[in-house]
């Protein structure tokens, strides 16, 4: 696109509040204009937003000096900062400026308390360390203003490894010899030595003091016997600590204060930092600045139209064709709002590639399913659905990751209620165990079936293997890579069938005719053919990896059984305690809350992770290779700040 | 009173469940209480942290204890009033007693993941939750190895009194305990990746969700071993109570047992691959994908396992109820499981040689094809083994119900079994060779065919094993059958 150089800042503006439009830098080998254009002048005030931006960090950093609390952490839990914005009121980038030295200036005094508690922290551990040092002297019953060097005398006290002990007093006799005074107290590690020698010997001693294992006290300053000295260093630290407890407070103040303003006026900083930051990296010329950009098609003809109405007609958006383009596009998803929220379990395995099928759209119904099934209680299920919309609610003004987190946990807890109903789990077996009585609706106990939902699995593994062979097929053959869409997935179109007739006449689950079974034959041969020409001697491998994938639907039977099991095991014991004796009702109750927590938190673990295991391994490998570059606007989402001028 | 057989199986059920379980715990906690007093001798401020993460692994301990308190309580022997119990629920309490006893032994693997979690939490607290997270997804297998020790107690009737078992329900809990048991040993692997999963989302916390999805696949095999006892239990007739009277069934319901049970094992291997998959990812997150695929390979084995325990099961008509076969079968069932069962620690030596196939493949993305071949050559153990589960399959006459009835040949078949699938952990020195044929190619492509002949030279002891176990067949005159 081109802008007139006259409406730039407006066309800027436009860009960026579409937010639609990820910037190939002129500068980049993408770029088309590289050799053609200028890259744009870089504003002097976009050094200004940088060292506005680094002062507010430094002020929003001290307030990490303040140790976190619980009590913090719940507020923050239950009022994010990004769902209340602060409204700002900014005219101009200057006024933007003004209004930010202003806060500064009013926050200086967090720097201040900053840099006072850093001065409190270095004197406190130097004050610990003479408290250790003096502590070693506490054998010597002597005044420590004696220590140090005077004219004539030196006195100093050192601490010697046990293994050092003989050598060093050794030295110090053939050193100074019966000029020199010495006393040894031992303790249980190490050997603590007074030393009384005349100044000549000092360089002598000095060069002593420095052999390994060997650390000269730091008592010097200090006056008073060593039980004194401990008490006023002791009270010392003490009156520092009270310090620092100030300043935190101070710090504390502050933060209650500023935080919201000076995040919001920092994350304005960086839009207007952001904007500045294109020009340089735009194309121009005397009246044009050219800006090359990677837009979703749809967006491209609004795109047009805000930036017309800005600039009052004078920009142009022109869209380059596949063949112009040099690098691979950017993915940006394209699902509707109720899949939003599991873009990101998709984004966890990969990004699909440029023109690659998404798979989120199927990722999402059958991960909750899956969920459901594996869970399988509905009391768990009312819980968790809960807990979802409870936080959900909480963060629904909020960009936070928890909001789309939410809207995940609560579906997955309505599909563990409709699946747990069906499967005759409310805390396991409370209602029959307890209450005698038989939960309705009940479908299919996997505890008394297990067969039965072990082949309710087992078809559903092969739906869902089948989706992702189909989805690959289609994909194959829309590359027109005929050849791929036969040899990986068409062939297992052949085989299946073939293999399931034959497996149905071997266990005589049904009747096969002669023909059908020569036919089946025949299948299998030729599918045989097909995967060992394609892979050679590996097919086999590919034979085994099918029947493995398969196989492992089968833990949706194990977890669903072994939830219920679990919540059994823990009623059974909760029913035993309270059996012993009425008085161990409490004991009884909390080993049934703890138990079923415990359950609940661990089979929901278990029933997420499984269940994206089976969308990641046997789902995605039949068609999904993923590794494509997210797309990344021009452009920032506020978190903590809205403009309040309009 | 008058203490017999059953009483004495009681007490032996209760011992397992304690002692296997001390074995786990005391391995599981030392390692990490290593790594805390460590960690405390630095920063004795971390002592709270440490205590909690060394506090972990104890739970298996405590699973354990609490089997055997149910046991002994419900055998009599708390009040001092231990009676004569029938020796199936003797069988039944040994049963349940491996079960949550062996997959005690889960606890190492948790002991590696919570070490790894004491040494970064003290590094960046913020670690914390995560550690723990990465370390109590390990506990699902004591979880399993509890469930199955609580329903073979509910339904033998041991915990009420009102006592329902057979000898053969007792001989298939038994099966149940091992399958699930020995199971529970893929959570060393799984401790593995997890410890690794901890180290990478200490670095880079958004990696957690792929760290998780890593560590999880190593439960696969616990998974299988736990699916394995619900199906046991289930045809025998547990669950309704309706159980089964040939004693036969009994014994191929313990080597179906050990044929997922053992065969859980290849998880080690699987977590070695699953750790390195995690650092590749780390570097390189675009190396998530093939990762995975060289953690699924590692999988096979377990596959192999479950698939012979389900057609041990379906061959001897468990799965139909046709109960005609001989105690002989029996037994050759149990040879079929030891062979394809332990065949699959065959996967430890895969899982060496993937973890260097994924490095190789970070650095040079070409290397991926050449990982996978290296890998796969320590699989072939896998598939002598279940060769030779097939081929007692096929000429014990359990495909074509024409059963074998000499007890004694029966018995023998174990002894190929047993050559095989020991010959099978050759496969761990291949590993090592391969790994290191995968470096060499990396540095020189040429030098892929010189590292494949040293790798072979391991696999001819497994092969020696194959012939043993073929001899043995042949000299039993049962390929004549």
């Amino acid at each position: 696109m081109g802008i007139h150089n006259a409406f730039r800042t407006q066309g800027v503006e436009a860009l960026y509040s579409a937010g639609v439009m990820e910037i190939i830098p002129l500068k980049d080998q993408d770029s088309l204009q590289r050799e053609s254009l200028d890259p744009g002048k870089r504003s002097e005030l976009l050094e200004h937003c940088v060292q506005y931006h680094v002062r507010l960090n430094q002020v929003l950093d001290t307030f990490h000096e303040i140790p976190s609390s619980p009590s913090r952490a719940l507020r923050l839990f239950l009022s994010p900062p990004d769902a209340n914005p602060v409204p700002l009121s900014i005219i101009s980038l200057s006024d933007c400026f003004t209004q930010v030295d202003r806060i500064l200036e009013e926050t200086a005094g967090a720097l201040q308390s900053k840099s006072v508690l850093i001065t409190i922290r270095e004197k406190i551990l130097a004050l610990e360390k003479k408290q250790k040092d003096v502590a070693r002297l506490l054998p010597f019953d002597m005044d420590l203003s004696m220590t140090g060097d005077s004219v004539l005398f030196s006195v100093t006290t050192v601490a010697v490894q046990k293994e050092e002990s003989a050598s060093f007093l050794q030295q110090i006799e053939d050193c100074g010899g019966k000029e020199v005074f010495s006393e040894k107290k031992s303790s249980e590690t190490e050997d603590v030595v007074f030393l009384l020698y005349p100044a000549c010997l000092r360089p002598m001693m000095h060069t002593l003091f420095r052999l390994p294992g060997i650390t000269v006290l730091q008592c010097e300053q200090c006056a008073g016997f060593p039980r004194e000295v401990l008490i006023s260093l002791e009270n010392e630290i003490h009156h520092y600590r009270e310090q620092g407890i100030d300043e935190i407070k101070r710090l504390q103040d502050f933060r209650d204060r500023y935080e919201k303003t000076l995040l919001a006026f920092r994350e304005e900083v960086r839009v207007q930092k952001e904007k500045l930051d294109l020009i340089p990296k735009c194309g121009t010329s005397r009246d044009v600045t050219v800006i090359t950009g990677w837009i979703p098609v749809s967006e491209a003809d609004s795109l047009s139209t805000a930036l017309d109405g800005t600039t009052d007609g004078h920009a142009f958006v022109s869209p380059l064709t596949e063949g112009e383009t040099a690098r691979e596009a950017p993915v940006v998803y394209n699902n509707p709002s109720c899949l939003k929220p599991f873009e990101f379990l998709t984004t966890m395995f990969a990004r699909p590639k440029y023109g690659e099928i998404d798979p989120t759209p199927f990722l999402a119904p059958i991960f909750i399913v899956f969920f459901g099934l594996m869970l399988g209680d509905a009391g768990y299920g009312i819980l968790i659905t809960l807990a979802g919309f409870l936080i959900f609610w909480n963060f629904r003004h909020s960009r936070s990751s928890l909001h789309g987190l939410s809207i995940i946990l609560t579906w997955c807890g309505i599909s563990a209620i409709i699946f747990g109903t069906l499967q005759g789990g409310w805390f396991g077996d409370v209602p029959s165990r307890f209450f005698g009585v038989s939960p309705p609706l009940v479908l299919l106990e996997p505890i008394k079936d297990p067969i039965a939902m072990f082949q309710i699995a087992l078809i559903l593994g092969v739906l869902h293997i089948n989706l992702g062979l189909a989805l690959g097929f289609f994909q194959n053959f829309r590359r027109k890579d005929y050849n791929s869409a036969l040899m990986d997935q068409g062939v297992w179109f052949i085989i299946q069938p073939a293999a399931a007739v034959l497996m149905a006449g071997f266990f005589g689950w049904i009747a096969v005719s002669m023909n059908l079974a020569y036919l089946a034959v025949v299948g299998i041969v030729i599918g045989l053919a097909v995967i060992f020409y394609s892979r050679g001697p590996m097919g086999f491998f590919a034979l085994t990896g099918f029947l493995g994938d398969w196989l492992s639907y089968v833990r949706i039977l194990a977890l669903a059984l072994a939830t219920g099991g679990i919540a059994m095991t823990v009623n059974i014991l909760a029913q035993l305690i309270a059996g012993i004796s009425p008085y161990l009702i409490v004991l009884a109750a909390l080993v049934f809350i703890v138990g079923q927590l415990f359950n609940l938190i661990i089979q929901s673990l278990g029933g997420m992770i499984h269940s994206i295991r089976l969308q990641y391994i046997e789902f995605f490998s039949k068609f999904f290779v993923g590794g494509g570059r997210e797309f990344i606007p021009f452009g920032m989402e506020r978190m903590y700040s809205i403009r309040g001028d309009g | 009173m008058v203490i017999g057989p059953g009483t004495a199986l009681v007490a032996i059920g209760a011992g397992l469940a304690v002692g296997f379980s001390a074995i786990g715990a005391g391995i599981g906690v030392g390692i990490t209480g290593a790594a805390s007093a460590g960690v405390t001798a630095e920063k004795p401020e971390k002592f709270g942290m440490a205590l909690i993460f060394t506090a972990i692994p104890q739970t298996q301990a405590i699973y354990g204890l609490l089997v055997a308190v149910l046991i002994l309580l419900s055998g009599g022997f708390l009040g001092g009033t231990a009676g004569d119990i029938p020796l199936p629920i003797g069988l039944s309490a040994v049963g349940a007693g491996l079960a949550v006893g062996l997959a005690g032994l889960s606890s190492i693997g948790q002991g590696i993941a919570a070490s790894a979690g004491v040494a970064t939490a003290s590094e960046r607290p913020e670690t914390f939750g995560k550690g723990v997270v990465f370390s109590v997804i390990c506990e699902t297998q004591a979880i399993y190895g509890l469930l199955v020790a609580v329903l073979i107690l509910v339904f033998s009737g041991l915990l009420s009194g009102n006592y329902l078992a057979t000898t053969a329900a007792g001989l298939a809990a038994i099966g149940c305990g091992l399958s699930i048991g020995l199971a529970g040993t893929s959570a060393i692997g799984q401790g593995i990746a997890a410890s690794a999963g901890i180290a990478a989302t200490s670095e880079k916390p958004e990696l957690f969700g792929k760290g998780v999805v890593f560590a999880a696949i190593c439960e696969t095999q616990a998974i299988y071993g736990l699916l394995a006892a619900i199906l046991i239990m289930s045809f025998t007739g547990m669950f309704t109570g309706n159980l089964v009277a040939t004693l036969a069934a009994g014994v191929v319901s313990i080597g179906a047992g050990l044929a997922t049970g053992f065969a859980g094992f290849s998880a080690i291997g699987q977590g070695i691959a699953a750790a390195a998959g995690i650092g590749a990812t780390a570097e390189k997150p675009e190396m998530f994908g093939k990762g995975i695929v060289f953690a699924a390979i590692c999988e096979t084995q377990a596959i192999y396992g479950l698939l012979v325990a389900v057609l041990l099961m379906a061959f001897t008509g468990l799965i139909s109820g046709d109960m005609t076969l001989t105690l002989a079968v029996g037994f050759s069932a149990i040879a079929g499981g030891l062979a394809v069962g332990l065949a699959g620690l065959s996967a430890i030596g895969q899982g060496i040689a993937a973890s260097a196939g994924i490095a190789a493949t970070a650095e040079k993305p070409e290397m991926f094809g050449k990982g996978v071949v290296f890998s796969a050559v320590c699989e072939t153990q896998a598939i002598y083994g279940l060769l030779v589960a097939i081929l007692i399959m096929v000429f014990t006459g359990m495909i074509t119900h024409n059963f074998i009835t000499t007890l004694a040949v029966g018995i023998a078949t174990i002894g190929a079994g047993v050559a095989v699938g020991l010959g099978g952990f050759s496969a761990i020195g291949q590993g090592i060779t391969c790994a290191s044929g995968i470096a060499a190619t990396a540095r020189r492509s040429e030098a892929m065919g010189r590292s494949l002949v040293f790798a072979a030279m391991s696999e001819t002891f497994a092969i020696f094993g194959l012939l043993v176990a073929i001899l043995i067949l042949f000299g039993l005159g049962i390929f004549s059958l």
